[in-house]
């Protein structure tokens, strides 16, 4: 019989899986691991603490009740387990992690709660950024957070789910902004997740790290200027993958496997066949 | 309830990251170890190598040619690290394998133009089964800096019908692409799809179900190739270019619109 491990790290176990879904599959990934670990007190004392670290790596972003834009669930924002700031409002927002909604329950903030000693520039920030994400992502959804010590934190978070079609994905922006001797700079980590599962299981999985600055002048030019920057930044990125992708079709994939041998037919087995042409082949090559 | 956890093994294992397929298989055999054989003989891995050093020649390690730890050479038919009784092809079998192997060695030069080939055979009740491995590793350096791998695992059931013999193939198809530059960061682009088809072929003797399994691979992977193609390089960059649009909504929206008043207008006159 085969050494069976504590159910303490299956739960770990079920829990990474969980930790690891794709972008709008948590649920279905939830299904699998409870009919695998086949312990139901277990995986409801863990469940609920790893969909919410679940939305806040996936930057889950959904309609505030009664407004008209939608709020991040980031760890920028996040008060307690279950509430979230809306910096723009100054409201504090409940969230349901399992049913992925906001409860519809808020309540103002207290002042202990936000920082808003650079809150012209956040609030301008905030605009500019908001208009970018309406005229390039078609789920667009961006918070803007100023955090402790000046430091302005911007969320991009895009998501588009098609299980009908077999795929997922997502775009996620964080860029960090520290405010200081006239000068803004700005360190951002762009990720991109696609999963297609028709019959198959592919992902792309993409990571890039970037670093810009801008000159600071009143909150409304800077907001500009900063969304301006971030603009130009992701597209470059967009632009590179591009290329990247089109040398992987064209190079790569090419000089694994050859559309057609070079004879530029397809083989003739019954020659290989009855010429025994053995030992006439390229075997030590890799 | 078994049938049912190994229907949500898998249905898992379409879902986790398949550059992770190893950690997850051992996470799930972990978690269910009753399934292990099922888990085992159900998830392809990426092929490993090994080298027959009586015969200097690489193979391909699988569940198929595996007994306990020891994996069997398709070149000496022997099983390494020693094994004793290890289970083996019957003779009239093993004689067909040498000739696929063979065979398949051709068509892996061909088409891959390296890389390593083996075809492991057992028998079964009405006829045999076979699976056919290709791995092929790219070359990578500083000006390919991109590195790819395609594994091909096929297995072919065969069954004698008289004059006709039917082939039955399953076909995963693993491929990575991963790459780290300045401009474009970390690209890891990997997975495998699957296929399966059946085909009728008439059949002499021995040497008609070498070709026709020849022949049945080499349409399989083509069309698995196209696909892959497809979906690695056209339709993973589109999603992304869903996500964020290049140009702005605004003019893909306009585009949209121009576009199908083209084609309105070719509908139109076609009707005319």
């Amino acid at each position: 019989m085969s050494y069976e491990i504590s159910d303490e790290e299956k739960l770990k176990i079920a829990v990474h899986f969980m930790l690891s879904s794709p972008p709008g599959e948590i649920n279905e990934v939830l299904t699998d691991v409870r009919v695998l670990l086949d312990n139901d007190n277990l995986l409801n004392q863990t469940a609920l603490s790893a969909f919410r670290e679940y939305n806040k790596t996936q930057m889950y972003a959904t309609e505030l009740p009664e407004l008209d834009y939608p709020l991040l669930i980031t760890e920028y924002g996040e008060l307690s387990p279950n509430t979230y700031l809306d910096p723009r409002s100054k409201r504090v927002y409940s969230f349901d992690h399992i049913q992925q909604t906001f409860s519809g329950e808020f309540r103002e903030a207290e002042s202990s709660e936000i920082f808003s000693a650079v809150e012209d520039y956040r609030s301008a920030i905030d605009m500019a950024i908001n208009q970018y994400v309406f005229e390039y992502f078609a789920d667009h959804s961006a918070t803007v957070y100023e955090q402790k010590g000046k430091e302005i934190v911007i969320c991009i978070s895009a998501k588009k789910y098609s299980p009908q079609n077999y795929w997922n994905g997502t775009w996620r922006s964080v860029w960090k902004l520290n405010i200081k001797n006239g000068k803004v700079k700005m360190k951002g980590t762009i990720k991109t997740l696609v999963h297609l599962y028709e019959a198959g299981n592919v992902q792309l999985n993409t990571l890039k790290e970037e670093s810009v600055d801008v000159t600071v002048s009143d909150p409304e030019s800077t907001g500009t200027s900063i969304a301006k920057a971030i603009f130009e930044t992701e597209h470059k990125y967009q632009k590179a993958l591009q290329l990247n992708y089109l040398e992987m079709g064209d190079t790569t994939f090419k000089s694994l496997r050859r559309k057609l041998p070079i004879t530029g037919e397809k083989v003739n087995f019954y020659n290989i066949y009855s010429k025994k042409i053995i030992g006439q082949t390229s075997n030590n090559k890799k | 309830m078994t049938d049912e956890q190994l229907d949500c093994a898998l249905d898992l294992n379409r879902r986790l990251p398949p550059t992770n397929v190893e950690d997850n298989l051992a996470g799930l055999i972990d978690l269910v170890p009753d399934l292990t054989e099922d888990l085992l003989t159900s998830i392809d891995q990426p092929l490993k190598v090994a080298t027959d050093n009586g015969y200097g020649r690489d193979y391909l390690l699988c569940d198929y040619n595996r007994d306990g730890d020891s994996f069997r050479s398709p070149w000496s038919n022997q099983y390494f690290p020693k094994l004793k009784d290890g289970a083996l092809p019957s003779k009239k079998l093993r004689d067909l394998e040498v000739q696929a192997n063979e065979m398949f060695d051709v068509y892996r030069d061909l088409y891959y133009e390296g890389g390593v080939s083996s075809v492991y055979m057992w028998d079964t009740e009405d006829g045999f089964s076979a699976c056919v491995l290709i791995k092929k590793v790219g070359e990578q350096n500083v000006k390919k800096p991109i590195q790819g791998v395609w594994d091909s695992i096929h297995v072919i059931e065969v069954t004698d019908k008289g004059r006709v013999a039917t082939y039955k193939i399953t076909t995963t198809v693993m491929l990575s692409m991963i790459t780290e530059q300045k401009e474009s960061g970390s690209i890891n682009l990997s997975g495998s799809i699957t296929r399966q088809s059946e085909t009728d072929l008439k059949f002499e003797d021995q040497s008609s179900h070498l070709i026709n399994m020849g022949k049945v691979v080499e349409d399989m992977e083509s069309k698995v190739r196209n696909t892959l193609d497809q979906i690695y390089f056209g339709k993973t960059f589109d999603i992304v270019n869903d996500l964020r649009s290049m140009n702005g909504l605004k003019v893909d929206r306009t585009r949209k619109e121009e576009q199908q008043k083209v084609f309105q207008n070719i509908v139109n006159s076609g009707n005319n």
